[in-house]
C-alpha cells in the first residue's frame, strides 16, 4: 500500500510537471490560460518574441509587468526549456560577429577582399587539408605561420582542433589567433547551405581636395593680361560650375550575392558614383554592363590528383599573383603595401565585386591547384576609358593601321574620304595598293580612370562649350581641348596565365604573364621633347615647366614608337617564395615586353622586388627592396611604394596649364606605383606587457624619374602601465633630398603624435590624441624680387610649416548590438595635409578647420546590421590666405586688396549602409 | 546707360526669381512636411506601419485599426530653425573660378502644429475605426534679409553706407483636415490586415511679399529733383481642395510588417492677386499692375510602401524602411519622377526609454522662370529645372508620462546645397538710371560696373534645418 502510495504521488507529480507551461514554446494562447493578465502574458510572450528566450525563469524579471509576487506564482505553474540553437549558420554567425564587423570595418582599407574573407569566416576551410597559398591569404598569417601548419600535415598529423592548432611548433600567436577562425578541423561548422549578403550603401561624399581643385580650373581665353579685352567671369566655364557639381549627389552602391557553401557562387554589384546615372535611370540593356557581376564554381576536393581544387569563374574577377607586380587588378592605390599583417594580398583568382571599374577583369578565369603545382588561366573582354586624342569638335582622332593620323576630307572633291598626311603635306586617299585609307584605330594617349564618368555626348557638348571660349580670344598653342577622357572607348582583350610549382614545403616558384591586346586603339605618348606641346595650353609655360618629372608621363606605354609597333601589352614575370627557419623570402621579377625578346630578361623596362620576413613570438623584421623602371607601366601592378605614379608631375603641381585639367586624373586616381628603388624596413616588438614598439619602419628611397632621395620613419612607442590605460608616442621624419641643396623639392617632415587611451568598462574606451608636424623647406630668395645678386634682399616665402591637431574619439557600446562611435577633430595646417582614419575610411585634411563625426552601428538582428554616420568639416580654404597678399591688378580694384571673410568649406556627408546575411 | 526696357526686364527677373526661389519662396509646394509623427519623424520618417502612434494615421490610414487600441490622441509641434547662406561665385586674379563666398546668411525659426484622433473597436476577428486628424502639408513660411552696400574703400576704418535693403516676407501653409476610416482583419494574433481610406480637405492661405527698400543714406545723396524708385511685389493666394488616400498594412507574424499608400495626384483650387509696385523716376512713370489669379494647382500621385522587420535582438528593436516614389512629372514635363528613401530603427536601450536612428533622402523639384530674348530680340521665357536632395540624419526618444500617455520627441538635422538665380540682381542699384546722370553718386569706387548674374554665375545656395518635433501621444 505505501508502495502504491509512493508511485501514484510520483505520477500526480509528473502529471503538475506535465501540465507546467513551457515559457520558451507555449504560444499566446497558452500563456494567457495562465493565472496572469493579458497584459502579462503577451509581455511574456513578446519578451520570448522579440528580446530573447529565457534561460531561467527567473529572467521574467526583466519584464516591467512581472512583479516578484507574480513570480513566485509562476514559479509553480511555468518550465523553461532547455533552448538549443540548431541553426548552423546562426551559430556560426555568432561566433564570428566580432572577427565580422571588425572585417566590414575594414572593407574601406581593403577594397574588395572584406567579401573574400567573409565567406571563409562563414564557411571555413578544412585545416588540414589547405595549401600554401590558402594560408598565406589571410590577414596576420605569415609565411612562416603557414609551414608551421603544414609541416604537421606533412608529417602525419592530423589537427584536431583549435587547441591543437595552438601547439603547432612555430606558429606565432598572433597567427595563430588569425587563423583559427578561417578554419575547421573535422567537421564543418556549417553544411552546404544557400547563403545570401545583400547590401545597400548610400554616400554623400565630397570630392576629395586634388579633384575639388582640377574641376575648377577655368578655361579662359588667352586674353587676360590685355587691358582692352574684358575677360568675363563664368562660373560655367570650369567643370565644376559647367555640371552644377555644388549639388548633392549620392553614391549609391547595391550589391547582392548568394552562394551554395563555397561551392556555387553567384554574385551583382552596381556602383553609381558621384555624377553617374543611378541603377533607376539606366537603359536596362546597359544595367549588365554598367555593373559588376559574376558566376563561379568552386571544390576543394577535386577528384583525380590528392588535395586538388579548382575554381571556375565567369564575369568579373580579380587575378592577384606574387607580390602584385605583374598583375593585382585594383583602381585603387595603397601605400607601402607590403603583403604582410593587414596588407595581404588574396593570391590567385577570387570573385569581383569591388568598385574597381577601369582596371577590372570580365570574362572567364580557371584555377586549377594542388599541393605541388597550379595552373590559372584568364581571359577578359573590357571596354576601358581611355584619355583619347581628340580634335577640336571633340572626335576621337582615328589612325589607320600604320599608325597614320587619319582626318576626314569634307572640302574637295573627295568630299567624305579619308586620307592622312603624307612627309610633304600631301593628303594621300589611298595606299600604294589602291585601297583606300581607312582609320579603324582611336589614338589613346593612355587608359585613365576618370573622376566624372558622364556619357561622351555629355562631355563632348562641355568640352565645346569650352572650346568656344578658349578659342575666342588670341590663340593659344593649343587652342582647343586636345585630350579627353572617353568612356569604354577601347576594348582591351586580355588573357593571362600563372603556372606555379610548389617544390618543398613552404617554397613556390611561379611564372606569370598576360597579353592586353588592343585592336581597336594605338596608343600614342609623345617623346619627353614633344611632350609639352601635347599636354600644355600654353607655350608660355614650355620652358617653365621642363622638369625631370615629365619623364614619368613620357615613358607611358606606347603601342607604337620610332622602335616597335604592336597592338598590345605584355608583362611577363616570375615570382617565388621559401620559408627557411622563422624566415620567409619573397620576390617577384616583371618585364614589360616593349623592343625586347620576351622571353629574355633585362631587355626590357622591369620591376622587382625581394623581400624577407622574420617572425619570433613578440618580434618581426620585415625588410623590402624594389625597384621600379621609369617605363615600366603595368596597369595591372599594384606593389610596394611610397607614392603613387606621376606623383610631382605636372599632372599634380601643374593642372592649371594642362589643356583639359582632366588630364590630372592620371594622377589623382593613380594605381601605379612610382619607379622607385629603395629598401624598406619594419618591425615590431613587444617587450613585455607594458611596452611595445607598435609598427616601426624605415624606408631609404630614390624616385628613379629624378634621382630625389628620400628617407622616412616612423616609430611608435606605446606604455600601458595598467590594462585600462594606453599611452602611446608615434614619431615620423621625412627627408626628400637631391644632391643640390636649393632644389626647391627639398624638405624635412617632422611630426609627433601623443595619444592616451582609456579603456573603459564594456569595451567602451576613450582617446585624446594630439599631433604636431613641422615642414621645412629652403627660403627660396627668387620668390621675392629680381633673383639678381644684390637684389634679392629679402629671403621670403615659406620655410618652415607648422601645423596640429588635436582629437577625442569616443566609442561607446550601448550594448553588444548598439554600439556609437564618435570624434571631433580640431586642425591647423598651414599648408600642412593631416590625415585621420575615422571609423572605416582615411579622411585628409588642409588647411585649418574642424570635423565632427557620429556613427550607429545596430546589429538589428542575427542576419542584418545597419550603420549611419553624420560627418561634419568646417574649414577655411586657402584661399582666403593668398588673397591677403592679392592685390589686383584689375584698374577697377587698383591698390584695394580684396579680403574675402567667408570662405570657408562646411560638408556635410551622410553614409548609411544596410547588410542583410541569410 | 540702361533703358527703360532693360529696367523693366530687370524689375521682371526680380519678380520671376522671388516667386521661385526655392526654400525662401516656392510659390508651388513649399517646404513639405514628410510626417507629423515624431516617432516616425526620429526614425528618418519611416512610419508608413506604424502601429504604436496615434498620429501615424496620418501617413497610413489603415494603421488606424493596425493599432489594436480603440481610443487614440496627439498633439504635435514641429520646430524648425533655418538657415539659408548665399554665395556669389569668386575669381581669382587669373580670372578662374576658385570658389563661393557668403554674401547672405539668415536664420529664421518656424512653427507649426497637428493633431489628430481616433477610435476603432473590434468585432471578434473584424475591426472598425473612425479618425480625424489635422497638420500642415506645406509651409511657406520663409523670410529673407540682404543688405546692399556699396564699394567704399574700407581702410581707414570707413564704413560702406548701405543703400537698400531687400527683403522677402512670406507667410502661410497649406493645412489639411482628414477624415480616415480603417477596415481590420485578424486572423491571428500577429496576423492582421488592414485597409484605410482618407478623405482630406486641403485649404491654404500663403502671402508673398517682397519690397527693396533705399536707405535714407541713399535718398540723402540723390537731389529733390531725383527719385530711387522702391519695389513692391505682393502675393496673396488661398487654395483649396479634396485629396484621397487609401492605405494598406498588414503584420504578418511577429517579425514582418508590410504596408502602402496611393494618393492620386490632386488639383486645388489657387486663387488670389498679384500686386507689383515699382516707383516712378527720372521720365519713368510708376509702373503697377494688380492681376487676379484663378488657376489650378497640382499635387502630383505618391506611392509609398514600407515594411517593419522586427526580430529578437538583446535590446527590443523594430527597423522600418519606406520607399516613396512621387510622380513629379504630372505637374511639369520637364521634372522626372523621384524616387525617397526613408529608413529608421528604434532601440529599447532600457525599458520604456527607446532610442530612435533614422535617415532620409528626399528629392525635390523646383523651377525657374526667366525672361530673356532670342536672337531676334523678342522677349522669351526660360525655363530651369532642377532637382535637389535633401538627405536628413534624425534621432529622438521617448518619454513616458504615464501608461498609456507619452511624449516623443523626434530631432533632425538636414541639409541641401544647389544652385540659384541671385533674388535681387545688381542693375537695379545703379542710380545712374535714376539720375540720368554719367556717374554714380551712391557708389564711391565709380570703376564698378553693375550686372546681372545669370545661370553663368548663379549663387550657390546652402541650407540647413535643424527640426525637432515633439508630440504628445495617448492610445487606450
Amino acid at each position: 500500500m505505501k508502495k502504491l502510495l509512493i508511485i501514484l504521488f510520483v505520477l500526480a507529480g509528473l502529471s503538475v510537471l506535465a501540465a507546467k507551461v513551457d515559457l520558451n514554446t507555449a504560444s499566446l494562447a497558452e500563456l494567457m490560460q495562465l493565472p496572469i493578465t493579458e497584459k502579462q502574458a503577451r509581455d511574456i510572450y513578446e519578451y520570448r518574441e522579440f528580446v530573447k528566450i529565457f534561460d531561467n525563469i527567473y529572467e521574467l524579471k526583466q519584464i516591467p509587468s512581472i512583479d516578484q509576487e507574480t513570480l513566485d506564482h509562476l514559479k509553480q505553474l511555468a518550465v523553461v526549456s532547455i533552448y538549443v540553437e540548431t541553426d548552423e549558420a546562426a551559430v556560426r554567425r555568432e561566433e564570428i560577429r566580432d572577427l565580422m564587423e571588425r572585417v566590414d570595418s575594414n572593407e574601406g582599407a581593403s577594397e574588395g577582399m572584406a567579401d573574400v574573407w567573409e565567406d571563409y569566416l562563414m564557411t571555413p576551410q578544412n585545416v588540414n587539408k589547405m595549401l600554401f597559398d590558402d594560408l598565406m591569404s589571410f590577414p596576420n598569417v605569415s609565411g612562416i605561420d603557414a609551414v608551421a601548419v603544414l609541416k604537421r600535415i606533412a608529417q602525419g598529423d592530423t589537427i584536431a582542433d583549435t587547441r591543437d592548432l595552438r601547439n603547432s611548433t612555430g606558429l606565432s600567436y598572433y597567427g595563430y589567433t588569425n587563423l583559427r577562425s578561417y578554419v575547421y578541423y573535422k567537421e564543418p561548422p556549417v553544411k552546404n547551405r544557400l547563403m545570401c549578403d545583400a547590401s545597400l550603401l548610400y554616400y554623400t561624399r565630397y570630392f576629395e581636395e586634388g579633384q575639388y581643385d582640377m574641376l575648377h580650373e577655368s578655361f579662359l581665353r588667352n586674353d587676360y593680361n590685355a587691358a582692352d579685352v574684358t575677360v568675363p567671369h563664368l562660373k560655367t566655364n570650369s567643370y565644376w560650375g559647367y555640371f552644377g557639381l555644388d549639388e548633392l549627389d549620392p553614391d549609391l552602391m547595391l550589391k547582392l550575392r548568394m552562394r551554395y557553401g563555397n561551392n556555387y557562387k553567384l554574385g551583382f554589384m552596381n556602383y553609381k558614383a558621384k555624377g553617374e546615372e543611378d541603377l533607376l535611370n539606366t537603359q536596362a540593356e546597359d544595367i549588365l554592363t554598367d555593373s559588376k557581376w559574376y558566376a563561379g564554381y568552386e571544390n576543394n576536393n577535386m577528384p583525380g590528383l590528392y588535395n586538388s581544387r579548382v575554381k571556375v569563374y565567369a564575369g568579373n574577377y580579380r587575378a592577384t599573383f606574387g607580390e602584385g607586380l605583374v598583375m593585382e587588378n585594383t583602381d585603387y592605390y595603397s601605400a607601402r603595401k607590403t603583403g604582410f599583417g593587414f596588407s595581404k594580398r588574396i593570391l590567385g583568382i577570387t570573385p569581383d565585386l569591388s568598385r574597381t571599374q577601369e582596371y577590372s577583369l570580365r570574362g572567364g578565369a580557371v584555377e586549377y591547384t594542388t599541393p605541388l603545382f597550379g595552373v590559372t588561366a584568364f581571359v577578359s573582354v573590357d571596354d576601358k576609358d581611355a584619355l583619347t586624342y581628340v580634335d577640336k569638335y571633340g572626335n576621337a582622332i582615328m589612325r589607320d593601321e600604320y599608325g597614320n593620323d587619319i582626318y576626314t576630307d569634307t572640302l574637295s572633291v573627295n568630299n567624305g574620304h579619308q586620307y592622312y598626311v603624307d612627309e610633304n603635306g600631301q593628303h594621300i586617299y589611298n595606299y600604294e595598293d589602291g585601297t583606300a585609307v581607312q582609320g579603324d584605330k582611336t589614338k589613346v594617349f593612355s587608359l585613365i580612370n576618370p573622376t566624372l564618368r558622364y556619357d561622351d555626348d555629355t562631355m563632348l557638348e562641355a568640352e565645346q562649350y569650352f572650346n568656344s571660349e578658349i578659342s575666342a580670344g588670341m590663340p593659344y598653342a593649343m587652342n582647343y581641348i586636345n585630350l579627353a577622357a572617353r568612356k569604354d572607348i577601347v576594348q582591351e582583350k586580355l588573357w593571362g596565365t600563372h603556372l606555379q610549382v610548389n617544390p618543398f614545403l613552404g617554397t613556390k616558384l611561379g611564372f606569370t604573364t598576360y597579353t592586353a591586346i588592343y585592336d581597336d586603339a594605338h596608343f600614342v605618348v609623345p617623346g619627353y621633347n614633344n611632350l609639352l606641346p601635347t599636354v600644355l595650353r600654353d607655350s608660355y609655360y614650355y620652358s617653365k615647366l621642363v622638369k625631370n618629372m615629365n619623364a614619368e608621363i613620357s615613358n607611358l606605354y606606347s603601342t607604337q614608337t620610332d622602335k616597335y609597333t604592336r597592338d598590345y601589352r605584355r608583362v611577363i614575370g616570375f615570382d617565388g617564395q621559401t620559408v627557411i627557419g622563422n624566415t620567409s623570402l619573397q620576390g617577384e621579377y616583371a618585364e614589360l615586353s616593349v623592343d625586347g625578346e620576351d622571353l629574355k630578361l633585362g631587355d626590357d623596362p622591369k620591376a622587382y622586388l625581394v623581400s624577407a620576413h622574420t617572425q619570433f613570438e613578440n618580434l618581426y623584421f620585415i625588410t623590402l627592396f624594389r625597384n621600379y623602371d621609369v617605363d615600366f607601366d603595368n596597369p595591372y601592378s599594384n606593389s610596394f611604394s611610397e607614392h603613387e605614379r606621376f606623383e610631382d608631375t605636372i599632372l599634380e603641381k601643374n593642372i592649371y596649364a594642362l589643356t583639359n585639367p582632366t588630364i590630372a586624373d592620371l594622377y589623382l586616381n593613380s594605381n601605379q606605383s612610382q619607379p622607385e628603388r629603395g629598401v624598406y624596413f619594419e618591425t615590431r616588438y613587444k617587450f613585455n606587457r607594458y611596452f611595445t614598439i607598435g609598427r616601426s619602419y624605415l624606408d631609404l628611397w630614390e624616385r628613379l624619374t629624378d634621382g630625389r632621395r628620400s628617407a622616412r620613419f616612423q616609430s611608435e612607442l606605446e606604455f600601458r602601465p595598467i590594462y585600462q590605460l594606453a599611452m602611446r608616442l608615434r614619431y615620423k621624419n621625412q627627408v626628400n633630398r637631391y644632391d643640390d641643396d636649393a632644389e626647391r623639392g627639398v624638405s624635412k617632415t617632422n611630426e609627433y603624435t601623443l595619444a592616451f587611451r582609456t579603456f573603459l568598462s564594456n569595451r567602451d574606451f576613450f582617446e585624446l590624441e594630439y599631433r604636431y608636424n613641422t615642414v621645412w623647406s629652403p627660403p627660396y630668395t627668387s620668390l621675392t624680387y629680381p633673383a639678381v645678386e644684390g637684389e634679392n634682399s629679402m629671403a621670403a616665402a615659406q620655410t618652415l610649416m607648422i601645423g596640429d591637431y588635436i582629437a577625442v574619439n569616443y566609442t561607446h557600446y550601448f550594448n553588444k548590438s548598439l554600439k556609437m562611435q564618435g570624434s571631433f577633430l580640431y586642425w591647423f595646417g598651414h599648408g600642412i595635409s593631416h590625415w585621420d582614419w575615422e571609423d572605416m575610411e582615411i579622411d585628409f585634411m588642409g588647411e585649418k578647420g574642424s570635423k565632427a563625426w557620429i556613427a550607429f552601428t545596430s546589429r538589428i538582428s542575427q542576419n542584418m546590421y545597419l550603420n549611419l554616420k553624420f560627418k561634419n568639416k568646417t574649414y577655411q580654404d586657402k584661399e582666403i590666405n593668398i588673397r591677403n597678399y592679392n592685390v589686383s591688378d584689375d584698374p577697377t580694384l587698383l591698390d584695394d586688396p580684396v579680403y574675402f571673410q567667408r570662405v570657408e568649406h562646411s560638408e556635410n556627408t551622410i553614409r548609411l549602409s544596410i547588410d542583410y546575411r541569410y | 546707360m540702361l533703358s527703360n526696357k532693360s529696367l523693366i526686364l530687370i524689375c521682371m527677373l526680380i519678380l520671376a526669381s522671388a516667386l521661385s526661389a526655392w526654400s525662401v519662396t516656392d510659390t508651388y509646394f513649399g517646404n513639405p512636411f514628410s510626417t507629423f509623427d515624431a516617432r516616425s519623424f526620429a526614425m528618418g520618417g519611416a512610419g508608413l506601419f506604424n502601429n504604436k502612434s496615434a498620429f501615424g494615421i496620418a501617413d497610413n490610414p489603415a494603421n488606424l485599426t493596425l493599432m489594436h487600441k480603440t481610443l487614440g490622441f496627439s498633439v504635435n509641434t514641429y520646430l524648425n530653425r533655418n538657415e539659408d547662406n548665399r554665395s556669389i561665385p569668386l575669381y581669382n586674379s587669373f580670372d578662374n573660378y576658385i570658389d563661393d563666398s557668403v554674401y547672405s546668411s539668415n536664420i529664421n525659426t518656424f512653427d507649426n502644429y497637428a493633431l489628430s484622433a481616433f477610435f476603432a473597436h473590434r468585432f471578434g476577428e473584424r475591426g472598425l475605426g473612425l479618425g480625424f486628424y489635422y497638420k500642415p502639408v506645406s509651409n511657406f513660411d520663409a523670410n529673407y534679409k540682404e543688405e546692399v552696400r556699396n564699394n567704399r574703400n574700407t581702410d581707414n576704418d570707413v564704413y560702406p553706407e548701405k543703400i537698400a535693403v531687400n527683403k522677402i516676407d512670406n507667410e502661410g501653409s497649406l493645412n489639411k483636415t482628414a477624415f480616415v476610416t480603417s477596415f481590420a482583419y485578424g486572423l491571428s494574433d500577429y496576423v492582421d490586415l488592414n485597409l484605410g481610406i482618407e478623405y482630406a480637405l486641403l485649404k491654404g492661405d500663403i502671402n508673398q511679399e517682397k519690397t527693396i527698400r533705399w536707405t535714407d543714406w541713399a535718398i540723402s545723396q540723390v537731389d529733390e529733383d531725383h527719385h530711387l524708385p522702391d519695389l513692391t511685389a505682393i502675393n496673396d493666394y488661398e487654395l483649396s481642395g479634396e485629396q484621397f488616400k487609401i492605405g494598406a498594412s498588414a503584420l504578418l507574424g511577429t517579425r514582418i510588417g508590410l504596408a502602402a499608400t496611393f494618393t492620386p495626384g490632386t488639383i486645388l483650387d489657387k486663387k488670389g492677386t498679384e500686386y507689383y509696385k515699382r516707383d516712378a523716376y527720372l521720365n519713368t512713370a510708376m509702373d503697377s499692375t494688380y492681376i487676379s489669379v484663378n488657376e489650378d494647382y497640382k499635387l502630383p500621385s505618391q506611392v509609398r510602401f514600407g515594411f517593419v522587420y522586427t526580430p529578437r535582438n538583446v535590446v527590443r528593436t523594430e527597423f522600418n524602411m519606406d520607399i516613396e516614389y512621387v510622380a513629379y512629372s504630372e505637374i511639369n514635363k520637364r521634372y522626372d519622377d523621384v524616387v525617397n528613401f526613408y529608413a529608421g530603427v528604434e532601440h529599447q536601450v532600457v525599458n520604456f526609454l527607446p532610442l530612435r536612428l533614422g535617415f532620409q533622402a528626399v528629392n525635390n523639384w523646383y523651377f525657374t522662370t526667366e525672361e530673356g530674348i532670342d536672337e531676334n530680340n523678342n522677349p522669351i521665357t526660360l525655363y530651369h529645372t532642377s532637382k535637389i536632395l535633401t538627405p536628413m540624419f534624425t534621432g529622438g526618444s521617448s518619454i513616458k508620462i504615464m501608461d498609456n500617455l507619452k511624449l516623443d520627441l523626434g530631432f533632425g538635422y538636414t541639409w541641401r546645397e544647389y544652385e540659384a538665380l541671385d533674388m535681387f540682381t545688381d542693375t537695379y542699384y545703379n542710380d545712374k538710371i535714376y539720375t540720368g546722370s554719367s556717374t554714380y553718386v551712391l557708389w564711391p569706387n565709380s570703376h564698378i560696373t553693375l550686372i546681372d548674374r545669370g545661370w553663368e554665375n548663379p549663387d550657390k545656395v546652402r541650407e540647413n534645418n535643424i527640426s525637432l518635433n515633439a508630440g504628445l501621444n495617448f492610445t487606450w
